[in-house]
């Protein structure tokens, strides 16, 4: 079949604008990416039959229309959903309208935006790698609109964004590293509540974890100066839950407790900074128990969990991008040791009343037969490790009442159900207790010389208060099955297995992994994380520290004249006619003037054509101009260059002008 | 004046005889001279009936030369082109008997009506300016010029002439039909066939050949060169066609513009001599890569001439 010439260069704009929005299609509503593909399909099959376009009153219902439908879908045409799908709508009506390269550059430019959305969503490195190609076959595409129609199967166009593209990065790299950061929300467009939140969740009931251990994405990395923590010290606090109604354990509501709570550092001490994956909320992960933080981050004194606080906003900053603090913790420090919170220890006893009977029957029953606190602990735990409990991923359904279900008919499950009863058990002793949910393992990655906790590493475990001892870490998990504890995730599910088993058969793969991951890191740290004060210190480096941010952005400006200055002017040196033969030099002094006159020479134009056509259009110039021409032709064609020639003509160019001047006034 | 001003006040009177027996067809019949000037052949392809027969006949007398017609045929022979050598009784040896293309103009007719064979015949002799014939080599008159026409290749009963020989022929070019009002004159005049019986040789043939060796000396300024070449480049990395032109494309599309230029009196070639016959030599030498609507040679005029600035 014989392609009509326009179809090459529609498919080249069409294939860009595809690839564009190909990221957003995951969270475009469906009849978004229908109509586009539609939209596409239509056009080409237009092209190549020569079908009519839709008519003018068509085209704009349909955008009212697709207006419409936005604003039912969304409630709203702003925010990064509502827009994204707002710009990709208006460009397949956009397509139903492309004929010139007019239409095809305004569809570019779309394209183009869609990229930049694409990175409002995401800025990993595989995504910017995408966005990359994207906009090189963008600029792939405005060059070939600006190619004949019929030059089909070029890679010119291709080659030439490209050399394009890569002469536009060393100016994004100096306007990357330059222009003034601004810290804050401005940049974080999603709020929380238009984006799902990842990680640890405000509560817990069985069943929440598993959900997530599935999940191998990363949930953190903590970069460790000299010492690790070992395997089994590697616990990473995240929340407390403290409100129990039988079956959901909820973190306590409310409250601004910022004071610096009672700690006594104990045990080794770990300096670390950790880079924490967008979880869309404001909690921080840290290593259980810190005891020094920066001022970006607070501890919530009662619970010692982390929360991001950003000056000068309001206390909720979630973390909408990759976020990094520094952190110190000493894994054995006491929290809280000399005295509980009268409220605290009210709460941190209660259990719902009449809920889960015989769990308080045992409770009673295993603290009699103790002769203290820490003994009954030992007994409950023993009760655990003696069995028949059993650790797995997918434990039996339960039913109304789930923690005596669990302790006393079904007695399998994971960390959530493990610290659920141990938890309910002492506090039906009277032992304040409370459940912390968090993370707990890491895989070393000898590459960037950090700990990588993914999401399958989520755990929960209990925290129990003695007098004298303060807040106690007790894993009942880790009595049921050590080996979850030690080695830092959950067991294998299926697919999981096989995985394991392919990185088992190539470790080469495992490798290539941590590789991987080390390298998405630096470049989460190094260019996400870039921040103020990171540019700052750079600036410093430099020797611009004492510039400022104002400053910066008048040098910037002022430089950026500069160089467009410097560029114009020798352009212009390049580009200037460069007529040292003194006859063209007349000549084209004549073609200025009467270009000027409106009677410009085309390009391809003889001077014996050009001639004829001013005698023509102005009769009063024909006799100046053939003396000019033909002393021009004879000189410069006919072989009867003479030296004085170039002044003849020139002459009668100056005649010419005389005359065109005259008229002219 | 010089050796141009001479050569145009020869000229323009065949012009114009010419002018009275084909009308309106100016154009084509200085394309036609300047060919012959230039020592070149010439292709005319068009319907039958429009004129070319007497285009070439008319030129034949106004410049007086011998003038002799083949008419292709599906059954021509090469013999029937070139000659034969028969067998004298009286001699006892064999003796060639000369074809017609031992003519000064020779008219090949419908020259794609013949088997390849019978064209290759006057395609060699063309070339070479000679026939050789049982190992004896026979000298082409001179001038030698043939004027060969076709009927367009969707015709019947066509063997289209293959590009490497359409390549033996200067220029191609096409009569079309009359403007209305000619056509009315002609309708009124006398009989064209009268007409050329009353035109008497305009040129001697001594006037002829220094003509010819005029052309080569024509004047070519270096801005000239520049401006050949840069068609040329135009046609090969432009991307519009299938293949750029070669340098003998280039060479003849030179010769021919010298020979417009001496046939208007100037001693130097300008861009315009160029354009004027670019058409005529460049045409049937390019293929365009994709075909557009519209007139091929509107085309050509868009994607060559006019894409060149003139220097």
């Amino acid at each position: 079949m014989k392609r009509s010439p326009g179809v090459e260069r529609l498919l080249v704009t069409c294939g860009a604008l595809v690839v564009a929005l190909l990221p957003h299609l995951a969270h475009l509503p469906t009849w978004i990416s229908a109509a586009l593909a539609g939209a596409v399909l239509w056009r080409l099959l237009a092209e190549q039959r020569g079908w009519a376009l839709p008519p003018r009153s068509v085209r704009a219902g349909a955008a009212l229309a697709a207006t419409v439908a936005v604003f039912a879908g969304y409630r709203t045409l702003n925010g990064l959903d509502a827009g994204t799908a707002l710009l990709s709508v208006m460009a397949c009506l956009k397509l139903l309208e492309t004929r010139a390269p007019r239409d095809h550059a305004v569809l570019v430019f779309v394209g183009l935006l869609l990229c930049l959305a694409t990175l409002l969503y995401e800025q990993s490195l595989a995504r910017l790698g995408y966005v990359l190609v994207a906009a090189w076959l963008l600029v792939a595409a405005l060059a070939r609109v600006h190619r004949p129609v019929e030059a089909n199967s070029e890679v010119r166009p291709f080659r030439l964004a490209a050399r394009l593209l890569a002469l536009g990065l060393p100016l994004a790299a100096i306007l990357f590293v330059l222009v003034p950061r601004i810290e804050g929300r401005f940049w974080a467009l999603p709020t929380a509540s238009e984006r799902h939140t990842t990680g640890i969740g405000e509560e817990m009931s069985p069943g929440d974890v598993a959900q997530l251990g599935l999940s191998d994405d990363p949930a953190f990395r903590a970069h460790f100066g000299a010492a690790v923590p070992p395997p089994d010290d590697r616990y990473w606090r995240v929340l407390v839950l403290e409100d129990f109604d039988g079956r959901r354990w909820t973190r306590r509501s409310g409250g601004a407790d910022f004071a610096p709570p009672e700690l006594l550092p104990g045990g080794p001490e770990y300096d670390y900074r950790i880079t924490l994956e967008p979880t869309q909320r404001e909690w921080l992960v840290g290593l259980d128990t810190v005891i020094r933080w920066p001022a970006a981050v607070a501890l919530r004194s009662r619970a010692a969990t982390l929360v991001r606080v950003e000056p000068g906003l309001s206390e909720r900053a979630p973390v909408t991008a990759p976020f990094t603090y520094e952190l110190r913790s000493a894994t054995a420090a006491a929290l809280m040791p000399s005295a509980l919170p009268a409220d605290l220890a009210r709460r941190d006893r209660r259990l719902p009343d009449g809920r889960a009977p015989r769990a308080r029957a045992l409770a009673a029953e295993l603290r009699a037969g103790s002769r203290d606190e820490p003994a009954f602990i030992e007994a409950v735990l023993a009760r655990f490790r003696r069995g028949p409990f059993e650790y797995t991923l997918e434990p039996p359904p339960l039913g109304a009442e789930p923690v005596d279900e669990f302790l006393f008919e079904t007695q399998k499950g994971f960390c959530e159900h493990y610290a659920s009863a141990f938890t309910v058990l002492m506090r039906a002793a009277g032992i304040p207790a409370r459940v912390v949910v968090g993370y707990q393992g890491g895989e070393w990655n000898v590459y960037g010389g950090y700990l990588l906790v993914r999401q399958s590493s989520a755990h929960a475990w209990s925290e129990v208060w003695l007098a004298g001892r303060g807040w106690i870490r007790v894993d009942p998990t880790a009595a049921v099955a050590p080996e979850r504890v030690h080695r830092g995730s959950l067991p294998l599910s299926g697919a999981r297995e096989r995985e394991a088993g392919l990185y088992a058969a190539a470790p080469w793969l495992l490798r290539a992994r941590a590789l991987w991951d080390a390298t998405r890191t630096r470049w989460n740290e190094a260019i996400i994380g870039y921040n103020p004060l990171d540019q700052q210190a750079l600036l410093e480096r430099l020797g611009l520290g004492a510039l400022g941010w104002q400053g910066l952005a008048i040098a910037l400006t002022a430089g950026f004249a500069l160089a467009a200055l410097a560029l114009g002017a020798w352009l212009a040196w390049e580009l200037r006619p460069r007529t040292r033969d003194p006859l063209l030099a007349a000549w084209d002094s004549a073609g200025r003037a009467l270009a000027s006159a409106g009677l410009a020479r085309a390009p391809a134009e003889g001077p014996l054509d050009f001639g004829r056509r001013i005698a023509a259009a102005r009769p009063d110039l024909a006799a100046p101009m053939a003396a000019l021409v033909d002393a021009y032709v004879a000189a410069r064609y006919l072989g009867a260059a003479r030296p004085a020639a170039a002044r003849e003509v020139a002459g009668l160019a100056r005649a010419l002008r005389a005359r065109l001047a005259r008229r002219g006034r | 004046m010089s050796a141009a001003a001479d050569a145009r006040r020869a000229l323009d009177p065949v012009v114009s005889a010419l002018n009275g027996i084909i009308l309106g067809k100016e154009r084509q019949i200085r394309l036609a001279l300047a060919c012959l000037l230039a020592r070149g052949h010439l292709l005319i392809e068009d319907l039958p009936g429009v004129g070319k027969t007497t285009l070439a006949q008319a030129l034949a007398r106004a410049l007086g030369l011998s003038y002799q017609r083949v008419q292709f045929t599906s059954d021509l022979l090469p013999a029937d082109v070139i000659g034969v050598s028969v067998y004298d009784r009286t001699s006892g040896r064999f003796e060639f008997h000369r074809g017609p293309v031992f003519a000064q103009l020779v008219l090949a007719d419908e020259v794609n009506r013949a088997t390849p064979k019978a064209q290759s015949a006057l395609l060699e002799a063309m070339e070479e300016r000679q026939v050789t014939v049982d190992g004896h080599s026979h000298a082409l008159p001179e001038p030698f010029f043939v004027v060969a026409t076709q009927n367009p290749s969707y015709q019947l009963g066509t063997y289209p002439l293959p590009e490497s020989q359409l390549d033996r022929f200067l220029m191609r070019i096409e009569l079309g039909y009359p403007a209305a009002a000619l056509e009315r004159e002609l309708l009124r005049g006398r009989d064209r066939r009268e007409l050329l019986a009353s035109l008497a040789p305009l040129l001697e043939a001594e006037q002829l050949r220094a003509l010819q060796a005029a052309v080569p000396a024509v004047h070519v300024a270096d801005p000239l060169l520049d401006y050949v070449q840069a068609l040329v480049r135009q046609t090969r990395d432009s991307g519009h066609f299938q293949s750029g032109l070669s340098p003998r494309a280039a060479i003849v599309l030179l010769r021919a513009s010298q020979a417009w230029a001496l046939l208007h009196g100037r001693p130097g070639v300008v861009p315009e001599d160029v354009q004027a016959v670019a058409r005529a030599v460049v045409a049937h030498r390019l293929e365009l890569r994709s075909a557009v609507d519209g007139a091929p040679g509107a085309d050509l005029d868009r994607l060559l001439l006019e894409a060149v600035p003139v220097p």
